[in-house]
């Protein structure tokens, strides 16, 4: 049958197999079928045809579903939560005197709370698992929840309190300003305002050691800070001894934290090679290099590292330099790498160094990176 | 029990199955299916008993909506006839063709090949409200909801979208018109 010869049903059809007719209208088109053989047809087709529509089966997504859903709803609450917190922090000190990205500084949290796929890579921190079996309608933190911000907060800490002990300058106002941008690229005196309020959640078998830590930190960040004004009121240098000290008794919760690998995407390739061509000043360099270890960006820092020896190859902070991207090449399981830059920069054999370069690069990096070190330069010598 | 969780025990399957008919992948589906219930939970306490049907609806739709804008449209075929609709034309949504569905295996998959070829045929604002009324068993006025559009466009689009649907499958259905061809072209 061609289109043209096509008998349309009659509106009302529909209006009956649905039953949205009246009483009275029923009756009447029930009498019109008796009638109409042809109209009868196209009824028991339009009936049959829905059958067919309304027996398609109902699919179920994969097992588990309530509970991604549910972990799902956690993620968005706590980043609601975290920029709430983070936008009613108290304002540090040293804002007054340096710009500070704010936003970024916020985002940057809430990327570390909900696990940013490339920012944490550790498998563990799946935000889809292992959040069943609680209520759905009341969402409370846990230590799972915090793990990441955590782990983010104990790597800037650490990274912070091995470079301020390795600033050896004699001018105090490089001093000052060294001692300054690590405080200020860490972030650290924020973001412990802010974990201070999401640990005080965690029920108390769980947060009493990292409590601790946040408390141990922020006296050693008030000091720190207190120290910097201080230095620049009275025209001295900073009291590293005590900013030290106080950084060394801030005592690192054990266990869990430890799992996580950090590892963040590296900045634009021309965000740094802008940032050379427009200084002559080797400390804004050293500064950038410094903003991607505190990001993670592990690729940045031995990019800003070799543009710095590219521009300033004699420089005051060549050394420092070096043993940061040694470190970060580890950090990026690049162990060969990491121990052929030492060999290239520093010489083959510990006797080759020159005096302090060997504490310097055990000194910014952990334990068991330096041990990884050492592993590989005696692989490379062979 | 929770308000919540009987949204999510009631919907989970209903809302999956519209979702993943429209975009013919697991991961998006679910995907999709999460959010839209992550955005249930968010605005529960605006969200009335009754209307919250047609809102999951229409925010799972939405979704599936911006998911399909942002990847290469694909072709459809367009259902035409009697010039009897009566609502203006809009913009088509373009859904991605049909794959094979998480349909169960029966005895007739040549059958269930065929209802999902018939619906894949169809311009997507037929086949919008098909799937919304005769699959998903919506009323017309939660369909209308969904939509955004009026109870007579839908019923009006339904009417189309049905016979276009019965003569296609006309040998696996009692009815007069076997030869009736109501115009699908490709």
């Amino acid at each position: 049958m061609e289109p043209a010869e096509y008998q349309p049903y009659p509106p009302e059809l529909h209006d009956y197999v649905d039953g949205r007719m009246s009483a009275e209208a029923e009756r009447d088109f029930e009498r019109r079928l008796e009638r109409d053989a042809s109209l009868k047809r196209q009824a028991d087709a339009l009936r049959s045809a829905l059958q067919l529509l309304h027996e398609l089966p109902v699919a179920e997504p994969r097992p588990g579903f309530d509970e991604r859903v549910i972990g799902r709803i956690r993620e968005t609450d706590l980043a609601d939560r975290a920029r709430k917190q983070i936008a009613g922090a108290p304002v540090p000190l040293w804002k007054h005197a340096v710009q500070i990205g704010v936003g970024a500084a916020a985002a940057a949290l809430v990327f570390a709370m909900i696990g940013m796929p490339g920012l944490f890579s550790d498998s563990d921190a799946d935000p889809t698992s292992g959040t069943g079996g609680e209520g759905v309608a009341f969402v409370s933190i846990t230590e799972d929840d915090l793990l990441p911000a955590l782990a983010d907060h104990v790597a800037r800490f650490e990274s912070l309190r091995r470079n301020v002990a390795h600033i050896k300058v004699a001018d105090e106002n490089l001093q000052r300003e060294l001692v300054s941008l690590e405080l200020r690229h860490s972030d650290l005196m924020r973001r412990n305002v802010w974990l201070a309020g999401q640990v005080a959640e965690l029920p108390p078998a769980q947060r009493t050691g990292y409590a601790d830590f946040i408390e141990n930190l922020d006296v050693a960040l008030r000091n720190m800070e207190g120290e910097i004004n201080g230095s620049f009121s009275e025209r001295r240098p900073v009291n590293l001894a005590s900013v030290n000290g106080a950084l060394a008794a801030v005592r690192v919760p054990d266990g869990r934290v430890g799992g996580y690998r950090l590892n963040a995407p590296t900045a634009t390739e021309s965000d740094v090679t802008r940032i050379v061509a427009e200084t002559t000043d080797d400390v804004v360099l050293f500064a950038e290099l410094r903003k991607a270890d505190y990001g993670h960006d592990h690729a940045g820092v031995i990019r800003a590292a070799d543009l710095y020896l590219e521009s300033f190859g004699q420089g005051r902070f060549k050394d420092h330099v070096n043993a940061m991207a040694i470190a970060a090449h580890l950090r990026m399981a690049e162990p060969e790498l990491a121990a052929k830059r030492f060999m290239q920069r520093f010489g083959d054999y510990d006797e080759d160094l020159q005096p302090g370069q060997l504490a310097l690069v055990k000194g910014l990096m952990s334990d068991s990176e330096f041990a990884q070190l050492e592993q590989a330069r005696i692989e490379l010598r062979r | 029990m929770d308000r919540f969780e009987r949204y999510l025990e009631k919907f989970r399957g209903p809302i999956y199955t519209y979702v993943f008919r429209l975009v013919r992948d697991d991961s998006t589906a679910e995907d999709i299916c999460q959010e839209t219930f992550v955005r249930l939970y968010k605005e529960l306490d605006r969200i009335r008993d009754e209307t919250a049907s047609a809102w999951l609806y229409r925010v799972a739709r939405n979704l599936v909506t911006d998911y399909v804008r942002k990847k290469k449209p694909v072709t459809f075929t367009v259902l035409r006839g009697r010039a009897r609709d009566d609502d203006d034309e809009q913009p088509a949504l373009q859904f991605e063709h049909p794959g094979r569905g998480p349909v169960k295996t029966t005895t007739n998959n040549e059958l269930r090949e065929l209802i999902d070829e018939t619906l894949a045929a169809m311009s997507p604002k037929f086949r919008d409200v098909i799937e919304l009324v005769d699959v998903q068993r919506l009323t017309h006025d939660e369909a209308a909801q969904v939509l955004e559009c009026s109870v007579k466009t839908v019923s009006a689009r339904l009417a189309r979208a049905r016979e276009f649907f019965t003569n296609r499958l006309a040998r696996f259905v009692d009815q007069g018109n076997e030869d009736g061809e109501i115009g699908a072209s490709g």
